[in-house]
């Protein structure tokens, strides 16, 4: 190692920093700095391996400043919270919550209350810094020898030689005087009290460092570019699995929703009971044939024939098919109940609460003489009573002419117990008053229709 | 460390008791008691009938009740942390906590009513009533006169002990000044503060949440205890100085011991305040009816005056107000505030009660407290009475308390 000699400066000359003398209990701390306060020094303190009660009043020390300031930084916060939150609920994104005004002040309050706790927090910890001088890279009081006791067992006041009042004999005769057990002066290297340079220059190194990746995302965030930006909070945005309406090119044809293998049933899919799912007494597949069939080019309006016989309607093919005559589910007052209540959610809307094609939605398109629909056959017609009941669960499972097929909105058991409903409603008008329990029969006498 | 630099012996406090004054205030009080209460009947019968009466008679029972409990929770809490600040002021906390027994005495007559079956004001005790009420009658396990009378006495029983307990065993120890009791009455507090929190819930709960039995609220006994705690501290604030005006404990008590029986209050006010706004925004939140309809009540009919006056009187003003150092320093602003706020603890009980009778088409407008103010005056007289008696020529400071010199020598940082 190469040694490299200094250059040859002059000598720093060490300045008279303070002059601190020692004393042996807290009684005599707060004596002498009582007797410092009073031959009128301003810039002196007092040190003391832990806090002297009364050595604030005996130092001459005001009132911290400390309080104002957290009173001010609280009532900043909750005016924040409230600008911030009129603006968020009211402007930015207004938001009902549960029929609530966008400005509710019950719901801004703890918000107003925890932003007033913050800010007085944080302000009054760093202004507490700020007044108290910290942090502080070198003190004279440090640099005097005696006055390592000060964190242990001994107390000591230290006057500034900032203070006009000082001088180095003056001060030191009046420390003496007060009963002082040792008086030291305390020098120091002015360079010593400033700022390291290096400390300066690295703080903004790193300073300027840590701005770069904050400014290149904010830059990042800000630009359109053409290429997808970096996804930086994934949040499980991508996985490794198939979503709906995704191409997929592990398949040939490049879906990714699939369809059932030919051949295989899904789980619970399995619609063996040709009475139940389809009010067939069997079925050779001439149903899903029919149903499927291309609907009939619409026929041209044929011109009545020229004998004036109307032309002789089509049988539908339908009618030849072997319908259940009889409901293929246990026939109970329960079912009766249950079909009662889904006919009135499904289908009265249309038919009517009584079946005779007049529902709250029918009245009103006929109304409306729009021309387009077709009035729903009243249940109390010699056709529908005849049909089978078979048939008429067909017509409700795959619809009829305006009506829509109701075989994905109501199971199958209770397309049945709706059917049943329907047989027990066109009994109100066929039946006979012998049916009826000769018990009830004096009660639906006195019933009056409005 | 405090007492480090107080070496000197304590100064002799035993003269320090009110036996200069004679048996003359405990007469008045109880004279003065007896007298409110009588116009207080009169007043209320005349008015309002047998309803208005008994509600004057509960919230006088209670606002005094509140005094007493306050005292009792601040003995207890500074035996558990064991504090020295406060033991200037223990002993009177010690006597104000012995207000139970006379409130005990006086809430006699409304246990016995509700034993006769009588449904004023307590409308869960109408068998009638709860038969035809699921709600009630889901509660009546709960909500029984036998029950209510058990548990009354019950929170009676425990306050009376715990509070003659912590005096008894504070004035043997001005005798003995044996160190051990202390640590035995920091013993007692530990699970005496347990049963605290528990029998003053259930005591809101039963004789003022129960007003409206269909009502509910989980943190209606913190809200009671928090008003009880701030009353407490405003009485003990008063009482310092109006000892100190007639010549008492002009040695003991200090500023410095004003200033934190300030802080005390001052916190507790604003916890109040806290537990209020807790209480409320959860249910304007949720806004279901069976909830709502209590602040409705309370926001209609020119309740909703009385409420704005709790919202500014019991803490807005006071916080602006109270805050400063100096405000809480200071004897007068200290006893300006500490009235003020003894004066809203007694509106916030007006508030808890009477809108509670609304939708019975009773009090349909805040009625005007004169007779309110002569059951306080009749329950007060009678308190302040028993209290007195049990001060007799007690010494106001526990002499031998080994945190005595710790307590003189107090000084706020």
């Amino acid at each position: 190692m190469h040694y490299h000699h200094q250059p040859d400066l002059p000598a720093p000359q060490p300045v008279l920093a303070a002059m601190v003398a020692e004393f042996q209990t807290p009684r005599e701390l707060i004596e002498a700095a009582r007797k410092v306060r009073d031959a009128g020094y301003q810039k002196f303190d007092a040190h003391s391996p832990f806090p002297v009660h009364g050595i604030d009043d005996a130092m001459g020390i005001r009132m911290s400043r400390l309080p104002w300031f957290t009173f001010g930084a609280a009532v900043f916060g909750g005016l924040n919270a409230v600008g911030m939150q009129w603006w968020m609920n009211t402007v930015d994104y207004p938001f009902w919550i549960s029929g609530k005004p966008f400005a509710s002040i019950p719901a801004w309050m703890p918000i107003i209350f925890e932003l007033c706790i913050l800010l007085g927090c944080f302000t009054t910890v760093i202004v507490m810094f700020l007044l108290n001088g910290l942090p502080r890279f070198a003190s004279p009081f440090s640099r005097a020898v005696s006055t390592l006791r000060s964190s242990s067992d001994r107390f000591f006041v230290s006057l500034d030689a900032r203070d006009p009042k000082f001088s180095l004999e003056g001060s030191r005769q009046l420390l003496e005087s007060i009963g002082a057990r040792h008086v030291e002066a305390c020098y120091i290297d002015p360079a010593d009290a400033k700022f390291p340079k290096a400390l300066v220059f690295g703080a903004i190194m790193l300073g300027s460092v840590l701005v770069v990746p904050p400014v290149a995302i904010a830059k990042h965030r800000w630009e359109e570019k053409r290429i997808p930006k970096v996804h930086w909070i994934q949040d499980m945005d991508f996985q490794t699995k198939f979503k709906t309406q995704k191409a997929n090119k592990f398949f040939a044809d490049g879906r990714s929703m699939r369809q059932e293998v030919v051949g295989t049933i899904a789980r619970g899919d399995l619609e063996d009971d040709d009475k139940l799912f389809k009010g067939l007494e069997h079925d050779d597949g001439t149903l899903e044939r029919l149903l499927n069939a291309p609907p009939a080019a619409p026929a041209a309006p044929q011109p009545a024939p020229a004998g004036g016989a109307p032309a002789a309607q089509e049988p539908d093919p339908l009618d030849a098919l072997p319908w259940v005559k009889t409901v293929p589910i246990p026939v109970t007052l329960e079912t009766l109940k249950r079909g009662e209540e889904r006919y009135n959610i499904y289908c009265s809307v249309c038919h009517g609460i009584a079946g005779d094609g007049d529902g709250l939605v029918t009245l009103r398109a006929m109304e409306l003489q729009q021309g387009t629909w077709i009035k729903p056959v009243s249940y109390h017609t010699e056709n529908v009573r005849n049909q089978p009941i078979g048939r008429l669960f067909n017509t409700v499972t795959h619809g009829v002419r305006k009506m829509s097929a109701m075989g994905d909105v109501v199971t199958v058991q209770d397309r049945w117990a709706i059917l049943l409903y329907l047989r027990a409603l066109q009994k109100t008008r066929t039946g006979d008053p012998a049916d009826v329990p000769a018990d009830v029969l004096p009660e639906l006498k006195d019933v009056k229709f409005e | 460390m405090t007492a480090s630099t107080h070496t000197a012996e304590p100064a002799d406090f035993s003269s320090q008791t009110l036996s200069g004054w004679g048996s003359k205030p405990l007469n008045l009080c109880l004279t003065v008691g007896l007298g409110g209460l009588i116009l207080a009947v009169v007043l209320g019968v005349v008015s309002g009938g047998m309803l208005r009466v008994t509600l004057a008679y509960l919230l006088s029972l209670l606002f005094f009740l509140s005094l007493s409990l306050g005292g009792l929770f601040f003995v207890m809490i500074h035996h558990l942390t064991r504090s020295g600040w406060s033991v200037v002021v223990r002993r009177l906390a010690e006597f104000i906590a012995c207000g139970v027994a006379p409130l005990g005495v006086l809430f006699l007559p409304i246990v016995v009513a509700v034993l006769m079956g009588s449904s004023i004001p307590f409308i869960w005790n109408d068998a009638q009533l709860v038969a035809g009420d699921p709600l009630l009658a889901g509660k009546a396990s709960y909500l029984n006169a036998p029950f209510f009378a058990i548990r009354c006495v019950g929170y009676f029983a425990i306050w009376l002990l715990l509070s003659r307990r912590l005096l008894g065993m504070s004035l043997l120890q001005d005798g003995s000044g044996d160190p051990a009791l202390t640590n035995k009455l920091e013993g007692l507090s530990a699970p005496g503060l347990i049963l605290f929190a528990l029998t003053i819930t259930f005591a809101a709960f039963d004789w003022i949440m129960s007003l409206d039995p269909h009502w509910f609220s989980t943190i209606y006994g913190v809200y009671y205890f928090s008003g009880s705690v701030m009353s407490f501290m405003a009485v003990l604030g008063i009482l310092s100085v109006g000892l100190q005006r007639q010549g008492l404990l002009r040695d003991a008590i200090t500023v410095e011991h004003l200033h934190d029986i300030g802080k005390l209050m001052f916190g507790f006010m604003c916890f109040w305040a806290y537990v209020a706004m807790s209480q409320y925004l959860l249910i304007w939140y949720a806004n279901i009816p069976e909830e709502t309809v209590w602040f409705k009540a309370r926001q209609e009919h020119g309740w909703q005056y009385v409420s704005l006056i709790l919202i500014l009187g019991h803490f807005a003003i006071p916080f602006v107000g109270f805050v400063s150092r100096y405000a809480k320093r200071n004897a007068s602003t200290l006893v300006f505030w500490s009235a003020l706020l003894l004066v809203m603890q007694w509106v916030d009980l007006y508030w808890l009660i009477y809108p509670n009778f609304i939708d019975k088409g009773q009090f349909q407008s805040p009625p005007i407290p004169f007779v309110e103010l002569a059951a306080l005056v009749g329950v007060g007289g009678v308190w302040l009475g028993g209290i007195l008696y049990f001060v007799g020529d007690k010494p106001l400071i526990p002499l031998k308390d080994p945190r005595l010199a710790e307590s003189l020598a107090f000084h706020n940082i």
